[in-house]
Parts: C-alpha cells; sequence; structure tokens
C-alpha cells in the first residue's frame, strides 16, 4: 500500500495546500487505519522539503514540454515525484513510495503505466477544483486554502484515482 | 561570491595526486645512523622514519626555488613546483605488518597472495573522524575524511603504487662500514619477497650522515661515495649532521600527521590520551632549522636528481621493450594467434613462469617476470610523472589482457585507473587552455567509460572479491575528479552522476557495517554535505550569463516586503511581486542542494557538534532564512528545520547562561 504526500504551491514557493494519505485501492490489512500515510517521522519532517527541492526540476521541466502534466520528475530516497503545473504558475506536487512500506524500492513496471494514468487524472481534476476555489472572491493567489469542502473534495478524488 | 562554501575539487585532486599518486621510498637506517641524528636533535624518542616521512611532502615542506623537470615519452619537458614521494619503512616491515594484522595468521613468506585484505576500516574511520570533529571544522573535515579514504600502505599485486620505487639506506659515516652496508643490501635482496613484486625496477641509494665536527676535510667522504659506488653500484648522498643546540637558530615544527593512515591516527590519538611520556605520539615534533634546511635540500636532491631520472629511464625502456612491439601490427598478429592456437587449456594455470599465460589464478597475482605486470607498473609510474593521457593509453591496452586471463582485480584496478588517468588528463592545469571537449566527447567519456566502468568494478570488487572498501574508495575519487572536471568545464549535466555515485556511496558505507549494526553519522553527514555541495555548484548558466547569478544572490536575503513603486500613489496589494530568482529560473539547483545540507545538519546536530551545523547553516541561506524563526512554511513546528533552529536557539540559551 503506496502513501502519498499531495502538495499545492503557490508562486513564492509556499505550500497553500497539503494532504497526506494512503491508497484505498489494494487490500486494507486491517490494523492499520485506511488512508492513513505509512512514512516514518523522519521521512515525514522533510516531506515539505523534498516537494521544494522538486521546484528546481519543475522549472527546468516546464520549459521542455507544452503538456501541463511533468510527469516522474525526480525521486529521492526511494520516494517517486510527479508534478503538474498550471498556468497561473502553481505547482502540484505528488510524493509517494512506490511499494507502501516507508521504505525504498523501485516502482514494479506493471504498476508504473496505470499509475502514471492515474496520477495524471488525479493532478487534472486536482487543478479544476483549485480553479473554483480561485473563482471565489475572498480568496486571493498564494493565500492557504482551508475551505472543508476543498479538503472533502480532495480526498474524494483521492480515493478515487490513487 | 562563494557559494555554497565546500572543499574545492583542485585541491582534493592535488591531495590526491599527494596521498596516492606519488611514489614509495622505503627508508631503512642502521643503529649507528639511528643514533647520530637522535644526537643531532636532542631528541631520544624519535626515529629517522618520523623525520624523514613529513619531507616526502616538498609542496608543504619546500626549499628555496625548488623545480621538478619531469621529461615524458615525447621527450616534452615539463615543470613542476613540487613532486611529493612517500617514505614508508622498507618492504619486507610492510609486508609482515600486513601478515599480521590478517587474521588468518599465515607465516611470513606467503605473503599478499591468495586472499585480499579491506583497505580500512570503516568503523575505525567513523570513529576517527567523530573524535577529529572535534578540533577540525568546516571543509577540512571533509578534506581529512578524503585523505584517510585515499591513503593506504596495502601492497597488493594488481596495484604497484605502493610498491617501493626506491630503497634507500641510511648509514653512519663514522661508524658503518662498507662491509655493513654490503651485508645490509644482501640481506635485503635474500628477503623473500612476494611473487609479483619486481625487486629489479629498485631505484638503490644511499644516504651517509656523518658529523663535521669530527672530520676535517669532507674529501675522505666523498673518497667513500666513490668506493660506495664501486663497489656496489648504488648512488648516495652525504648529510652533515651536527649538534645543534636547541636554542641557536629557533626550531621548525615537523607535523606528524603527514601521510598517516586511520589505524595510525587512532594509535596516536590512544597514545595521546593515555600518554605518560610527553613525546610519545604527538602531533608535532620540534626539529632545529639548520637540520631541516640542509634535509630538504638532500631531499630535493635525491628526488631531482636520481628518483626522477631513474623513473623516466625505466619508463623509457619499458614502453621500448615491451608496450611499443605489443601496440605493432605484428604483436597485434601474435597475441591473436596465440590465443586460437592455445588448445592446450591445463598447460597455463599453475606455472607462472608458462609462456602462455603468467596469470596465478589461484593466488590472483602475475609473476614479476610477466609483461602484464611491468606494464602495470608502467602505465601507474606515468601517472607518478603526471603523464596521464600515455597512462591512459597504457591502462587501456593491458585491460584486455586482464579480461583474457580472467584475473578480474586487475581488471577491476585497471578500470578506475582508466577512469582516473582518463578525468585527470583532462583536468591537468596545464591543459586547462585547452578548450572544452564538445559534446561528443563528453557523452562518450560518461556513457561508454565512467559509467560501464563504474558498474562493472563495483560488481568485481562487491561480488567477487567482497572487498567493499576498494569499491567505495575508488567511488570517492572519482566524485572528486568528476567534480574537478564539472567545475574546470562548466559541465552541470553532470552533476546528477556524481550525486547518483554518491549516493551509491552512502549505500556503500551503509551496506559495509549492516552485519555489525553499527551506525555511520559522521560520514553520511559529510556525503550529505558533498551532495549538497555539488548540486550548490550545479549551474547551467554560461560563463558570459553568470552576472545573472550574482544578481540572485544578492537579492538573496528574503524580504517580505515588496519594493515600493514610486509612481503608484495606492499600490496593488493583490499584484504578485516579482521573483527574485526570474533570472536564473530552473537553471540552478540550490532548492536541491539546501535539502542535502539540511539533512547533513541533522546528522550534526544529532551528535550535538553546533561549530560544524552552524557552518552548513551558511550553506541554506540562499534559500532559506537561517537567523531567526519565522512564520514561513519551512518553520512550521512538525519539520526539521524547526527542530534544528530551535536546538541551536536553545544551546545559545545554555551557553548564554554559563557565561
Amino acid at each position: 500500500m503506496s502513501s502519498y504526500y499531495f502538495v499545492i504551491i503557490g508562486t513564492r514557493d509556499n505550500p497553500i495546500y497539503e494532504l497526506e494519505f494512503s491508497s484505498f485501492r489494494s487490500g486494507v490489512s486491517g490494523i492499520q487505519v485506511p488512508g492513513k500515510s505509512q512514512f516514518s517521522p523522519s521521512v515525514k519532517e522533510i516531506l515539505p522539503f523534498i516537494s521544494h527541492s522538486a521546484l528546481d526540476i519543475i522549472e527546468d521541466a516546464q520549459w521542455s514540454t507544452n503538456s501541463f502534466n511533468l510527469g516522474k520528475i525526480d525521486s529521492f530516497y526511494g520516494l517517486m515525484i510527479n508534478a503538474f503545473i498550471s498556468q497561473g504558475n502553481i505547482k502540484y506536487v505528488l510524493c509517494y513510495d512506490a511499494n507502501g512500506s516507508g521504505t525504498n524500492g523501485s516502482s514494479s513496471p506493471s504498476l508504473n503505466k496505470n499509475d502514471e494514468n492515474s496520477i495524471k487524472q488525479f493532478f487534472t481534476e486536482a487543478n479544476e477544483l483549485y480553479v473554483k476555489c480561485l473563482l471565489n472572491p475572498f480568496y486571493s493567489v498564494n493565500n492557504a486554502i482551508t475551505s472543508p469542502d476543498f479538503d472533502h473534495r480532495m480526498k474524494l478524488l483521492a480515493r478515487k484515482y490513487l | 561570491m562563494n557559494y555554497p562554501e565546500g572543499l574545492e575539487p583542485y585541491i582534493a585532486r592535488q591531495s590526491l595526486l599527494r596521498h596516492t599518486f606519488s611514489p614509495v621510498v622505503s627508508l631503512q637506517a642502521t643503529y649507528n645512523a639511528e643514533s647520530l641524528l637522535r644526537k643531532g636533535i636532542g631528541n631520544h624518542d624519535i626515529s629517522l622514519l618520523q623525520i624523514f616521512r613529513p619531507y616526502g611532502n616538498n609542496a608543504l615542506y619546500s626549499t628555496n626555488d625548488q623545480v621538478f623537470k619531469v621529461t615524458n615519452n615525447q621527450l616534452i619537458t615539463r615543470t613542476y613546483a613540487s613532486f611529493p614521494v612517500r617514505f614508508e619503512p622498507p618492504l619486507p616491515e610492510l609486508v609482515s605488518i600486513m601478515n599480521g594484522s590478517s587474521a588468518s595468521g599465515r607465516t611470513g613468506n606467503a605473503v599478499g597472495e591468495g586472499k585480499l585484505q579491506q583497505l580500512f576500516s570503516v568503523s575505525s574511520l567513523e570513529v576517527l573522524l567523530k573524535h577529529s570533529s572535534a578540533v577540525v571544522r568546516d571543509k577540512t573535515l571533509y578534506r581529512l575524511y578524503f585523505e584517510k579514504v585515499i591513503t593506504s600502505k596495502c601492497v597488493v599485486p594488481f596495484d604497484t603504487f605502493n610498491h617501493p620505487a626506491s630503497q634507500i639506506f641510511v648509514i653512519d659515516y663514522h661508524n658503518d662500514t662498507l662491509a655493513n652496508l654490503r651485508q645490509n643490501i644482501v640481506n635485503f635482496r635474500n628477503f623473500n619477497f612476494p611473487k609479483y613484486f619486481q625487486l629489479d625496477d629498485l631505484l638503490v641509494f644511499v644516504f651517509i650522515l656523518y658529523d663535521p665536527s669530527q672530520i676535517n676535510d669532507t674529501s675522505k667522504v666523498q673518497l667513500f661515495q666513490t668506493e660506495i659506488k664501486n663497489q656496489l653500484d648504488a648512488n648516495s648522498i652525504i648529510v652533515p649532521i651536527t649538534e645543534y643546540g636547541k636554542s641557536e637558530d629557533g626550531s621548525f615544527k615537523l607535523s606528524q600527521t603527514e601521510n598517516s593512515t586511520i589505524e595510525e591516527d587512532i594509535q596516536r590519538i590512544f597514545l595521546q590520551s593515555n600518554a605518560k611520556c610527553s613525546s610519545v605520539g604527538m602531533d608535532f615534533i620540534d626539529i632545529p632549522s639548520g637540520l631541516d634546511q640542509s634535509l630538504r635540500k638532500k631531499i630535493y636532491d635525491f628526488i631531482s636528481k636520481y628518483l626522477i631520472p631513474h623513473m623516466e629511464k625505466k619508463v623509457r625502456v619499458w614502453d621500448d621493450q615491451i608496450l611499443s612491439p605489443k601496440r605493432s601490427i605484428t604483436g597485434r598478429f601474435f597475441s591473436v594467434s596465440k590465443r586460437l592456437f592455445n588448445n592446450n587449456e591445463y598447460s597455463n594455470i599453475m606455472s607462472p613462469d608458462s609462456a602462455h599465460s603468467s596469470y596465478n589464478s589461484n593466488e590472483n597475482y602475475y609473476h614479476k617476470s610477466a609483461p602484464e605486470q611491468t606494464l602495470r607498473k608502467l602505465a601507474d609510474w606515468s601517472i607518478i610523472l603526471k603523464d596521464f593521457k600515455y597512462a591512459y593509453s597504457t591502462y587501456d591496452v593491458i585491460k584486455k589482457d586482464y579480461v583474457n586471463d580472467k584475473a578480474w582485480a586487475y581488471v577491476a584496478s585497471t578500470q578506475e585507473m582508466c577512469i582516473i588517468s582518463l578525468i585527470l588528463a583532462q583536468t591537468q592545469k596545464s591543459n586547462s587552455s585547452a578548450s572544452k571537449p564538445d559534446k561528443n566527447t563528453l557523452r562518450k567519456i560518461r556513457h561508454d567509460i565512467i559509467e560501464p566502468y563504474l558498474d562493472n568494478l563495483s560488481y568485481t570488487f562487491n561480488s567477487r572479491l567482497n572487498l567493499r572498501t576498494y569499491h567505495i574508495r575508488t567511488l570517492v575519487i572519482v566524485i572528486e575528479l568528476l567534480l574537478c572536471m564539472c567545475e574546470t568545464y562548466n559541465i552541470p549535466s553532470w552533476s546528477d552522476l556524481i550525486e547518483k555515485n554518491l549516493c551509491k556511496c552512502i549505500s556503500e558505507f551503509d551496506a559495509h557495517l549492516a552485519p555489525s549494526s553499527q551506525k555511520l553519522q559522521v560520514v553520511r553527514g559529510l556525503l550529505y554535505e558533498r551532495i549538497g555541495y555539488t548540486l550548490g555548484k550545479c549551474i547551467f548558466l554560461h560563463d558570459e550569463d553568470r552576472r545573472l547569478l550574482s544578481i540572485f544572490q544578492k537579492s538573496a536575503p528574503k524580504t517580505d516586503t515588496p519594493a515600493k513603486d514610486d509612481e503608484e500613489v495606492e499600490p496593488n496589494p493583490y499584484k504578485l511581486e516579482k521573483r527574485a530568482d526570474i533570472g536564473i529560473m530552473g537553471l540552478a539547483r540550490f532548492r536541491q542542494s539546501s535539502i542535502w545540507y539540511i539533512l547533513s545538519i541533522k546528522e550534526w546536530m544529532l551528535l550535538e557538534n553546533y561549530a560544524q551545523v552552524n557552518y552548513l547553516l551558511q550553506n541554506i541561506k540562499m534559500t532559506f532564512n537561517i537567523d531567526d524563526i519565522t512564520k514561513e512554511w519551512y518553520d512550521r513546528d512538525d519539520l526539521v528545520l524547526y527542530f534544528i533552529k530551535n536546538k541551536i536557539l536553545q544551546n545559545k540559551g545554555v551557553s548564554n547562561g554559563d557565561t
């Protein structure tokens, strides 16, 4: 069961929304709470830094492709990093460990193709949600997103795709 | 502006040449010579080797206007400001030390044959670095780590850097006779050396110490010199030793840590902590300036007049007799036909003198008479004489022979040297006027040589031979040289290669210690720091665009208030401010570099070494505000940076409270 860390990063490199969760897809073993991420504490405390460091690569990769989805751009100690960049220069970063249990490991090839696609879907819909949030006149760019509704919908998305 | 701060790769390159790729000169002194020298210095707990050893590093202990001329095979003469040598005990001693430390406890003469030992002990390295980190700070600590990993005295068959190039007998003119000297030389020659060691290439040399106050004219000593030359065919140098009063013209501090291995350092630290007697295990010894000057002069004479010409001559002879015929058309034809028509598979396995292959696969060495062994030495000596291109081509030639003989240790070591000599050739200072190698060459170097060779040798060292430390040493050296290459030619695209190898290095260290479930903290911290340094130096800008970088660096300390526009009366609060890094967006890796630095800081934090933490914090100031706890995201209380800053503040509070 993979664990995920999803973050939306604003234009000043500031995280505006964070979500940690684990995959709902494969069978839940019963011991742990479903959807609770399995990152070890030492990884947890650097997760925002990992996504922050991925910005270097994102900014480099954005010039070389036409699509918003940048795909898998980096890996850090067995954590894969996928990214998506929006028209307004908002970055969506997803860090995940491929084989669950918090240790390192390479993703199995059968899983990979499918994963890439669902992550792309996830990013696209997350972007839609963000745009809806941006339409709110009381919200301005780079503010933290605190809406419980946004959070709820994001979790539904996570459950649907990852 | 120098950001991030770290050990410059060129310094690492220099110390690599100084500590690893320099000739070994073994020293053997008679009892009389030792006592004469001790009397001269006025210190009775010291050995002649201890005094000579630091002078081997003639970059540090130089004479006035010293110049070393080296002529290569193409008869091009280059001059160098220094040509370090390593003074070591004679080979029989080196070999017996190695034997003593090997657990198997074999008898004295079957040395270094068969099973190979690890190069160094990783846990001792960790202990040493932990101890030194209290004293040694900043980038010097990484340098210490680097030097300790590359310094070794292991005599192995597949690498001749630690085989002595010269043997010096130090005798006392007044008490030692010619017969004594002859006996010493004969005894030395009769020692049962390892079968791969080529005794005949050794330059036998004599240092004659004499006391000028005891004889009237030096012509007698010179007569003695000619006698030695005539009867024993050995050159000599005379060194006057008077009794220097301590107060006369001051004394000079001589470092004792020069070129010492990890074990020696640990032993010295142990002695220091238990020492009753002051002079045992000291880091420095005092030596009278007069003696200091004359020793420098004499050792310079020895190296420039005898050692370098001897090595040049040997290299030329081997090139003529072995390498050139091998490279010629007939030579190639001959070697192919030998392979095709040699059906007798069993004839060459056991006998080293066999004409077909002189590889002894039982004990893993080539016999000293084998051309393969000599060629390897030829290549090694050309590295020592700083002819890296020639060395590379030689390594390339012999590699095939080793592969044919399945001499895996030789193959791996030669692959290592191929990479090293290639990059050394590229980064040679006198070459630097040459233009940057083009894209295709760079790709070839990386994809056809560096990467496959590294993979290959890691398999050999780890799986075939179970010698992880050799692999670690290779990685450490190659990483520094790659960094050096990147810096010389501005190749940022290679930093991922360096990063990958550094990560590999960390996992190698971990795997080495895995059975004993020990933890590496200092080494880990140092390696993380190096990754941070590598990425911080990785900037995808042409030289002429570097000014963009300085614009960014000037604006680095983050100010949250945007600059006010004068024309606008009412600034628009919703307008996004311009980013400072707009010029270099996506072209630098400062943020990636910072996370590695943070990991390194965390290791040091756990070790409670705040000096190192403060030094490393300077390297992330471009990305994060390091002065106080802000309201930015990275200072959130569940993140590592908050933990670090908090600890520092606490520590400051404690130290303020103390004072």
